[in-house]
């Protein structure tokens, strides 16, 4: 399985930022319109990482216009130009799906102060 | 190209060019060596190419397996194989000559064949994806059965041929039609497949030109 590896390895990104769940992340989404492309950012609180070599990703959910949307990036896709980490929020769970059932304050997270003391 | 053995490594994904996921599968292919040729108007009576892959020991093979080899003075391999050629294309390969990805080309279809991994005897369920019956509404001991066949009396009192049985499954010749090679890997001898290849890891596997190709 050692030339499997190598190949998930080259597949793989190095340059992905580092993230837990619970952090409030910007992905920054290139779009392909036609022959035009832009970057779209999807902001949200990471739900779920699920951790599985070159087919790694993360869940990201936000609340848009009153509708809870989740996105599934795959961790390494050419197609996230840039990952930004907003804030880390405390957790004491892998899967946040709790957030699912939460409106307004309730779906907050308490947060970390920067600098991934809790890491 | 018309054939090709090699070794399916396992699955894994690749990205294409506008960053979409692709499932693939990495088969190791040759290098392999062409041992025979055989000819409509020799002693075979058809135009074949046969040539074996992996190389081994002598000691592994049979006396007339090692045979084969020595006639032609290669080395000993462990699997041979022959595929049809037209007289034609017969003429583009000689004894001797190896035969790797170069005869690969990305973005040309090939079919896949190997042996599937065996199952054992099993139901029906598993082997037919019959319903099976509920597990409630009175049913009793028959959950995963294959229910009736045959009827009786007049009509027909006997079992219909080919009806689906429990019985053998897996372990058996399957191709896998027309898949795309996305990508190769020459240093290597990888190719990558888009799609499922029949077998276990570490199977062998026969990349022949797709029977069905589309016209591109």
């Amino acid at each position: 399985m050692d030339i499997m590896r190598q190949i998930e390895l080259r597949e793989m990104r190095t340059d992905v930022e580092s993230f837990r769940v619970g952090d409030t992340i910007k992905v920054h989404v290139r779009v392909i319109e036609g022959d035009k492309e832009r970057v779209q950012i999807f902001e949200g609180v990471v739900i779920r990482r699920h951790e599985d070599g070159v087919r790694s990703t993360y869940t990201v959910r936000k609340v848009s216009y009153g509708v809870g949307v989740e996105r599934i990036f795959p961790l390494h896709s050419p197609r996230v130009q840039k990952l930004e980490v907003v804030s880390h929020g405390r957790v004491r769970r892998s899967r946040l799906y709790f957030l699912r059932g939460r409106i307004g304050k309730s779906a907050k997270l308490r947060e970390i102060d920067q600098g991934h003391s809790a890491d | 190209m018309h054939a090709i053995l090699g070794t399916k490594l396992g699955m894994t994904q690749i990205w294409g060019p506008e960053g979409n996921r692709f499932a693939a599968t990495v088969v190791q292919v040759g290098p392999c060596v062409v041992t025979k040729l055989k000819r409509e108007d020799g002693k075979d009576g058809y135009n074949a190419v046969q040539f074996g892959y992996e190389a081994v020991p002598e000691r592994k093979l049979s006396k007339p397996e090692v045979g084969v080899f020595k006639k032609v003075g290669l080395a000993p391999h462990r699997h041979l194989r022959e595929f049809r050629v037209t007289k034609d294309q017969l003429a583009q390969y000689e004894v001797g000559q190896t035969i790797t990805t170069e005869h690969l080309k990305v973005g040309n279809f090939v079919d896949a064949v190997g042996v599937t991994k065996g199952r054992g005897f099993t139901g029906v369920m598993k082997r037919y994806q019959f319903q099976g019956f509920s597990m409630s509404h009175g049913v009793h001991e028959s959950y995963r059965g294959p229910g009736t066949g045959g009827r009786g009396s007049l009509q027909p009192s006997r079992v219909p041929p080919g009806s689906r049985r429990p019985g053998q499954m897996g372990n058996c010749r399957a191709t896998s039609q027309t898949l795309l090679i996305m990508a190769i890997d020459p240093a290597n001898n990888l190719v990558f497949l888009n799609g499922a290849v029949p077998g276990p890891r570490n199977g062998v596997v026969l990349l022949q030109s797709a029977k069905k190709a589309p016209e591109i």
